[in-house]
């Protein structure tokens, strides 16, 4: 518990990670009903966050607000939840390439949103499908992306952000 | 498109961007980051989201079933400007027409995306001004109409006016002098509350658990999801969060336009948007941290600018603990 409690000792890496996917099950998992939930959490974090001192959240910011949210995403999961599970990318790939497996709950929740998500990207006007495509997909540099699609690597990331926020908001606006 | 979608998406967007700035890794980007994130809640809301989405687009496409060429040669045909372009250099040789094919296909590929792009954000094209005040400020505003509104402290409103009616989307609170105009209503919505007023002179005051509508000037009607009542000059109502009415004596000591107190009143009010008040003209900020205490109702009248004033007031209480971290009073 001492890392939880003082974010501000150096995280390593994989605690880290494991920090972020404590999170990132929480909300994947209420991307399937309950999504007030996920507002719920970000207002205990924001309160939690104010809490710091401006000293010491400045320092690690994303690692502060990533450590606090997936504290809270573990308290809001004890108290609905009998057994912890983790999330382990490795077992996703897994399971997606072999489909035939039964799934823990956790994963199912991933593939499932994964599958929204790219449902999502092809709602996307042209342009920005395939931004998020070469970004993420194939791995191109902002600049590859620019050179490619011949405009600027500025608007690049504007089709980069807009994308994901597009999908972000479709993801937890639409009705479950 | 709701007022609650666009504002998720623009945040989304700022979310998004500081996603990426933060790779970087300076701490020039952590700071401001740290600034954006301490804003909002909505903004710490939108940053985990987007990270989560972020995540879930790592293996997106794995089968590589999209192709993207095709995507923007399926842009570029929506474009007829690009095609008279292309017969155009058909005449030209094979090396110079590639060349321009592959030049236009980009050009194309952009402004069908802007096409697109317009389609999408139409909704928030509309005629759509904000404002906004900060902590402890206070600002008059003239809309097109001629109908002004005095923003109180902290305040956010969203102006949206079309044919046939106003709209303005509060946070926060504000007095109302609507310029009458019977062909367009004119409405405030504050959460699930909707008031609408012709001709009149009204304050609306959105806290966390209600909202409370003074009349100074004319009549104005105020709507929930399930009722809707009447209100004339010297009336006030506060509307809770279940979307109960309730009449009481005006509180608001809000004088004519433009000159608001810094007086807070209270009457059964709820702490939790007692502190939200005084959190609007205070860079001390008070947090209840405890749903008890938050729902227990006090009456009194307050400066504004004195918080001091309400933690005194609540320490007398005995059973609440106030705990000070730098610009944080925590109650519990």
């Amino acid at each position: 518990m001492g890392t939880k409690n003082n974010p501000a000792a150096p995280l390593a890496a994989t605690v880290y990670e494991q920090f972020r996917a404590e999170l990132h099950r929480f909300l994947v998992h209420r991307l399937r009903g309950q999504k007030q939930d996920a507002g719920d959490l970000a207002q205990e974090v924001y309160l939690r966050v104010l809490r710091l001192k401006d000293s010491e959240l400045v320092q690690r910011p994303q690692a502060y607000v990533y450590t606090i949210a997936s504290h809270v995403a573990y308290q809001f999961r004890l108290r609905t939840e009998q057994n912890p599970v983790t999330f382990d990318s490795q077992a996703v790939e897994h399971a997606a390439e072999n489909p035939e497996r039964a799934l823990p709950d956790e994963l199912a929740d991933h593939l499932n949103a994964e599958r929204m998500v790219e449902k999502m990207l092809k709602t996307l006007p042209p342009m920005h499908q395939a931004v998020l495509v070469l970004c993420k997909r194939d791995g191109l540099s902002y600049e590859e992306v620019a050179r490619k699609l011949c405009i600027s690597t500025h608007t690049v990331k504007k089709y980069l952000y807009e994308a994901k926020a597009r999908i972000t908001a479709s993801a937890w606006n639409e009705k479950s | 498109m709701t007022v609650n979608q666009q504002a998720n998406l623009s945040f989304a967007v700022e979310a998004a961007e500081w996603l990426d700035r933060l790779e970087a890794d300076r701490p020039d980007e952590r700071a401001a980051f740290a600034r954006w994130i301490v804003a909002s809640p909505l903004h710490v809301d939108s940053f985990l989201k987007v990270t989560a989405v972020d995540r879930l687009l790592t293996n997106i496409d794995r089968h590589h079933h999209i192709n993207v060429d095709q995507l923007l040669a399926g842009a570029k045909d929506v474009i007829p400007l690009s095609n008279a372009r292309q017969n155009k250099t058909a005449v030209a040789g094979t090396r110079g027409r590639l060349r321009e094919r592959r030049r236009w296909s980009g050009v194309a590929a952009a402004a069908a995306a802007v096409v697109a792009l317009a389609g999408w954000w139409a909704v928030s094209l509309v005629a759509d001004t904000q404002f906004t005040t900060a902590i402890g400020e206070q600002r008059t505003i003239e809309l097109a109409d001629g109908t002004t509104v005095g923003l109180d402290a902290r305040t956010h409103v969203k102006v949206q006016y079309s044919d046939d009616a106003r709209d303005i989307y509060l946070q926060g609170a504000a007095i109302f002098t609507v310029q009458p105009d019977p062909q367009r209503t004119f409405r405030v919505h504050s959460d699930h509350t909707v008031i609408q007023a012709l001709g009149t002179q009204f304050s609306v005051d959105r806290r966390p658990w209600s909202t409370v509508v003074t009349v100074f000037d004319g009549l104005v009607e105020v709507l929930t999801a399930n009722s809707s009542v009447r209100l004339a000059a010297g009336e006030e109502v506060r509307i809770d969060r279940n979307a109960r009415i309730e009449r009481r004596t005006a509180t608001s000591t809000s004088s004519p336009f433009g000159r608001m107190e810094t007086r807070l009143v209270f009457a059964d009010d709820r702490l939790e948007d007692i502190a939200a008040a005084f959190n609007r003209w205070n860079r001390s900020q008070i947090l209840i941290d405890n749903p008890t205490l938050s729902a227990r109702l006090y009456s009194g009248a307050f400066d504004a600018n004195d918080p001091e004033s309400l933690i005194t007031f609540l320490e007398r209480e005995g059973d609440i603990e106030i705990d000070r971290q730098d610009d944080i009073v925590l109650v519990r």
